[in-house]
């Protein structure tokens, strides 16, 4: 009986320190990369590139933001509720949707006469072929 | 930039103001209410509240600096990590105090919201600042400044009023909404971050009140309005307030005020 209870406790000990490890590393994100599934905007003299980014209906994605620039920007947004600050020379992670088929009107609210923008919702879109690779941008 | 900057002020600071205002509109209902005396009295309560806005400003400068590389953490979310608990800490001690009658809990949501709120704005300000550009700063910070001050100093004087008229607490009951706001805004940054699963809205209002008018902003910044909320955000809200009220009728009613203490 000793030795089984000294196997469980060994048991949970592994198990807890596995998990304290998980968590250690899954907190640290050094670097923001784009997948398969990301769509990327990217801003250059308080610009949106592309203007108009067409996204699938219905549908959730995660939208990534690099800021090219040397000042920060704020993506905001009415229309998909979204706001977030991205700093110069970096990038910013924002999960948007799903949809409806239509168009999302965006803006920069620190250059709202220049940064706008708009994301197009489609239905049945393709992901995109190509994988679309951001540089790091993590200090 | 001079109107961006005033815009950009409001919209950050100016729930700042208003939780002072009702802060001080609540202290000065409790003082006429019949309850027994609060243990801070009022000039004590002025001088903290003014430590607690410079010591909130300050923090804030601090958080500036540690934002950007925070960004990067839990994936890209540390941002909305990291404000979610502000939020949803700003609740918890705004509902505390007004249900246990703790100023220092309420004082305490004042400055992590002048933290969270400060260091939007100062991104702005640190990002955008020059000597070409400083006098239309100042300029732009000191209307907004006097803009969200007039607001703050109505919304006073309307609670007070409003007291008066139904013999209760009302500024109570606004910080009640003011930080379901909050809650909700925490929602937010939940979906956002893709913790919560985001739906499509369940209703968008936008038609009647359009969430980027000025009405609108103000409705943001007192009671956390959106135009398009989803059903779980409305749960929330419904919630948020439902079960604080409930709490306050069992266990903490709201002293009725006497009319003449006011006038």
């Amino acid at each position: 009986m000793p030795i089984s209870l000294n196997i469980t406790q060994l048991r949970r000990q592994v198990m807890s320190v596995a998990t304290l490890g998980t968590c250690v590393l899954s907190i640290y994100s050094g670097e923001i990369c784009a997948k398969d599934n990301d769509y990327v905007l990217e801003i250059k003299n308080h610009l949106f590139y592309p203007s108009e980014l067409i996204v699938p209906a219905n549908k959730k994605f995660k939208l990534l933001i690099i800021n090219h620039d040397k000042t920060p920007e704020e993506f905001d947004s009415f229309d998909l509720n979204r706001e977030k600050v991205v700093f110069p020379n970096s990038s910013a992670v924002i999960y948007v949707g799903p949809l409806k088929p239509g168009r999302f009107h965006f803006f920069g609210e620190y250059n709202p006469n220049t940064a706008i923008g708009s994301l197009i919702a489609i239905k049945t879109l393709k992901q995109p072929k190509k994988p679309v690779k951001a540089d790091n941008y993590a200090n | 930039m001079l109107i961006n900057t005033v815009i950009l002020f409001l919209k950050d600071i100016l729930p700042v103001f208003l939780l002072l205002s009702l802060l001080l509109a609540h202290r000065h209902l409790l003082d006429v209410a019949t309850l027994p005396k609060q243990k801070i009295d009022q000039m004590t309560f002025h001088r903290l509240l003014g430590y607690i806005l410079v010591i909130g400003l300050l923090l804030s400068v601090g958080v500036i600096n540690i934002v950007p590389s925070l960004s990067h953490y839990l994936d890209g979310r540390g941002v909305e990590v990291l404000y979610t608990l502000g939020y949803l800490a700003i609740y918890s001690l705004i509902v505390l105090g007004i249900l246990f009658d703790n100023i220092r809990l309420l004082l305490i949501a004042m400055m992590i919201l002048t933290l969270l709120r400060g260091a939007d704005f100062l991104v702005y300000l640190q990002g955008y600042w020059s000597f070409e550009v400083l006098s239309e700063l100042v300029i732009a910070t000191l209307l907004g400044g006097g803009i969200c001050m007039s607001i703050a100093i109505l919304m006073y004087f309307m609670c007070c009023t409003l007291s008066r008229w139904r013999g209760t607490n009302v500024a109570a009951y606004l910080l009640l909404f003011f930080a379901t706001g909050y809650l909700i805004k925490a929602t937010h940054l939940l979906m956002q971050a893709d913790f919560i699963n985001n739906s499509q809205p369940f209703y968008s209002s936008n038609e009647w009140l359009n969430e980027s008018s000025e009405l609108g902003y103000f409705l943001a910044a007192l009671v956390g309005y959106d135009a398009s909320p989803t059903l779980l955000q409305l749960i929330a809200y419904g919630l948020g307030i439902g079960i604080p009220m409930i709490c306050f009728i069992k266990i903490n009613p709201q002293p009725t005020i006497d009319p003449k203490a006011l006038a």
